[in-house]
């Protein structure tokens, strides 16, 4: 069995905005992932406003992961319109048909994919996809935000659109954020703290601005070299 | 008889031999819809030991050949089998049994196939939801359903047209329980081959109607997710 993570220690604020960077298989969306409790670590603590939820029951799990909403790296749509694509989350958690209607419609405008509403979701372009996910899960109007490379598949217009979601959900609703990247000039753009993880080990934590601008490890220096290189 | 009277006595026993068909497909598809989409639903939410082995052994008895559901129905509802005293081999409820029967693995193999398919991704965006069980079960069936759908018609589809097994165990009574299937059959040998390609152009019928609407199920759930070449590519 592959040891995927190793000595991880994530702590993440209301109203700030956090990022995991680092190469591809480096473990980001297993971090991710077990903050959604979609899997579990084989050792260590995760807690949650106090509360230990690796030690939460079924039915507290299910109360845990409607407070948080992630939005995963390849959009994964429903075969309905886009519209009851986004209502999902809501009609999950039994919210009335005239709210529904009322967050449905104001997230869709938020991700400029109002007027596609009645259109099959699976006949949307990537970049359109991956704004109905952000739209499915905001408007569950989440505490926590995790969000899986959400501007990976998208060219730069869609990338503006989601990391100026990104932002003001932080500020104007302070939800937790976080969120993976590979791209250090995101990181540098979106995120409040960082932490970059080399093969499932933190290299490097903290103050985007000083682990980006002066990284204190030999390591992140190279990655961030490299990534410059590419980037 | 004048030619009217063998007209209209012609015309009934079409009518009837028709409606049997329906009535005797219809209700054998209907049973075995009830019982096999939640067991093959079951069957691909589920993982258990023994699981591979039960996959290939549905896989198996779809192709289950009728005329040996017709053998083993027949020695089990003949006077001396062990459902004899039920008194039911010859009649329309044995036609449904042995077409329930054949349908069950297609249902349950197709559903299985179908729910299998519905992408992880989605079962995970589900749960990252905060659906419950039954809320997860639903999404994935309701994902599933053209594939389900399209597991009923298929069996209803093979049901209509077999032979083999109502032949032995409906014995073909006329105005009780001769099919259509059964009576191509019956007037082929008996030589009267404008009633044979009457019925023959009946079940041809539904035979369309039944794939047609199978495909029109199939395109619609492609849509727009199947593979297609775009225009002007050869």
């Amino acid at each position: 069995m592959r040891e995927v993570l190793r000595g991880i220690s994530l702590e993440a604020e209301r109203g700030r905005i956090s990022c995991v960077i680092g190469p591809n298989g480096s473990g980001k969306t297993t971090i991710l992932r077990m903050a959604d409790l979609l899997d579990v670590p084989d050792r260590g603590e995760m807690s949650f406003d106090g509360n230990d939820i690796l030690a939460l029951g079924p039915e507290e799990r299910i109360d845990y992961r409607r407070r948080m909403a992630m939005v995963f790296q390849q959009p994964a749509l429903y075969n309905l319109n886009v519209y009851d694509n986004v209502a999902m989350g809501l009609r999950i958690r039994g919210i009335d048909k005239q709210v529904t209607g009322k967050r449905v419609e104001e997230a869709l405008r938020a991700v400029d994919l109002y007027d596609l509403r009645a259109a099959r979701a699976h006949s949307l372009s990537g970049g359109e996809a991956q704004r109905l996910c952000l739209a499915g899960a905001m408007v569950v109007e989440p505490e926590g935000l995790l969000l899986d490379e959400p501007t990976a598949n998208l060219d730069p217009v869609n990338t503006i659109i989601v990391e100026k979601i990104i932002r003001e959900y932080a500020s104007e609703k302070k939800g937790i954020v976080v969120f993976t990247t590979h791209n250090m000039f995101e990181a540098k753009r979106l995120a409040d703290r960082v932490l970059l993880l080399i093969e499932g080990r933190v290299i490097e934590e903290g103050d985007a601005v000083e682990v980006l601008n002066n990284p204190k490890e030999d390591m992140t220096a190279r990655f961030l070299k490299g990534e410059m290189a590419f980037g | 008889m004048n030619i009217t009277e063998i007209f209209s006595q012609s015309l009934n026993e079409v009518v009837n031999i028709t409606a049997l068909s329906f009535r005797v497909s219809g209700l054998a598809i209907a049973f075995a819809a009830l019982l096999a989409i939640p067991l093959g639903s079951l069957l691909g939410l589920l993982d258990f030991r023994g699981k591979r082995a039960l996959v290939t052994l549905i896989n198996t008895l779809m192709g289950l050949p009728p005329v040996v559901v017709g053998l083993i129905l027949y020695l089990t509802l003949s006077r001396s089998g062990a459902l004899g005293p039920l008194d039911l081999l010859y009649t329309p409820t044995a036609m449904i049994i042995a077409q329930f029967i054949m349908a069950i693995p297609i249902i349950m193999g197709l559903s299985y196939s179908a729910i299998s398919a519905v992408p992880k991704s989605l079962v995970e965006r589900t749960i990252s939801l905060g659906a419950t069980r039954s809320q997860l079960v639903m999404a994935i069936i309701r994902e599933a359903k053209v594939g389900i759908l399209a597991s009923i018609v298929a069996a209803f589809g093979g049901a209509i047209s077999e032979v083999g097994a109502i032949m032995l165990v409906g014995g073909n009574i006329r105005y009780f329980t001769r099919a259509l299937t059964t009576a191509i059959v019956l007037y082929t040998n008996m030589g009267e081959f404008g009633m044979a390609i009457t019925l023959g152009l009946i079940l041809l019928a539904m035979s369309f109607m039944i794939n047609l609407f199978l495909t029109y199920l199939q395109m619609k759930d492609l849509g727009t997710r199947g593979p297609r070449l775009p225009k002007g590519v050869d």
